[in-house]
């Protein structure tokens, strides 16, 4: 397949997080997973045993993509070979995501994210003052 | 069989500013030919516990 070249005379980028990825120039396939259990607990007492991964069927469902029923007959063609880009901002960049310039073949980015909170005492009763 | 025809014409931007890609998401310059992205996000309301107590099953330390 003929693809088309980047220029992108800028990047800004703060952050990026677990299992992203941050890609200068052309790549051929990536796959990236993040599986994330996120426990906010009003006091950070925490023990090995709890909240683990297989409690939760959310990690464990399988996810799959709907298949084509239909094949498509792509024709692209590119009057002018380059992509121009003076600047791109993104500073924050979650997990299983990714920042790309320049081409590639197959990408897929799967994350599953489950958050918990736990609080020790139930708000305080305001009476309809608060 | 559907028949799907794109020309790409000269781009040129001056300046592409996103505050976050959140998970799962691609911010992608360039060509490419499969894009998969999937993402579960669970945050629902019985996630929340309320209670003074961590239970006692989980709260054992793993020997």
């Amino acid at each position: 397949m003929y693809r088309r070249t980047s220029h992108v005379h800028k990047l800004d980028v703060l952050s990026v997080d677990t299992s992203s990825v941050l890609q200068i120039g052309d790549s051929r396939q990536i796959d990236a997973v993040a599986n994330i259990l996120a426990v906010q607990r009003e006091q950070a007492i925490f023990y090995e045993n709890e909240f683990m991964f297989e409690d939760y069927s959310v990690f464990s469902v399988p996810l799959t993509p709907p298949s084509l029923v239909d094949p498509i007959c792509i024709d692209t063609f590119h009057d002018c070979p380059y992509i121009f880009i003076r600047k791109v901002e993104v500073p924050f960049v979650a997990g299983a995501s990714i920042v790309h310039l320049g081409s590639n073949e197959s990408i897929t980015l799967e994350t599953r994210v489950v958050n918990i909170r736990h609080l020790f005492q139930d708000e305080p009763n305001t009476r309809g003052r608060g | 069989m559907m028949r799907y025809q794109v020309i790409n014409e000269a781009i040129c931007v001056r300046k592409v500013s996103v505050s976050a890609l959140s998970s799962a998401a691609s911010l992608f310059i360039g060509d490419t030919q499969t894009v998969d992205l999937r993402a579960i996000y669970e945050t629902p309301p019985e996630k929340m516990i309320v209670g003074a107590s961590i239970p006692i099953d989980t709260a054992l330390p793993a020997s």
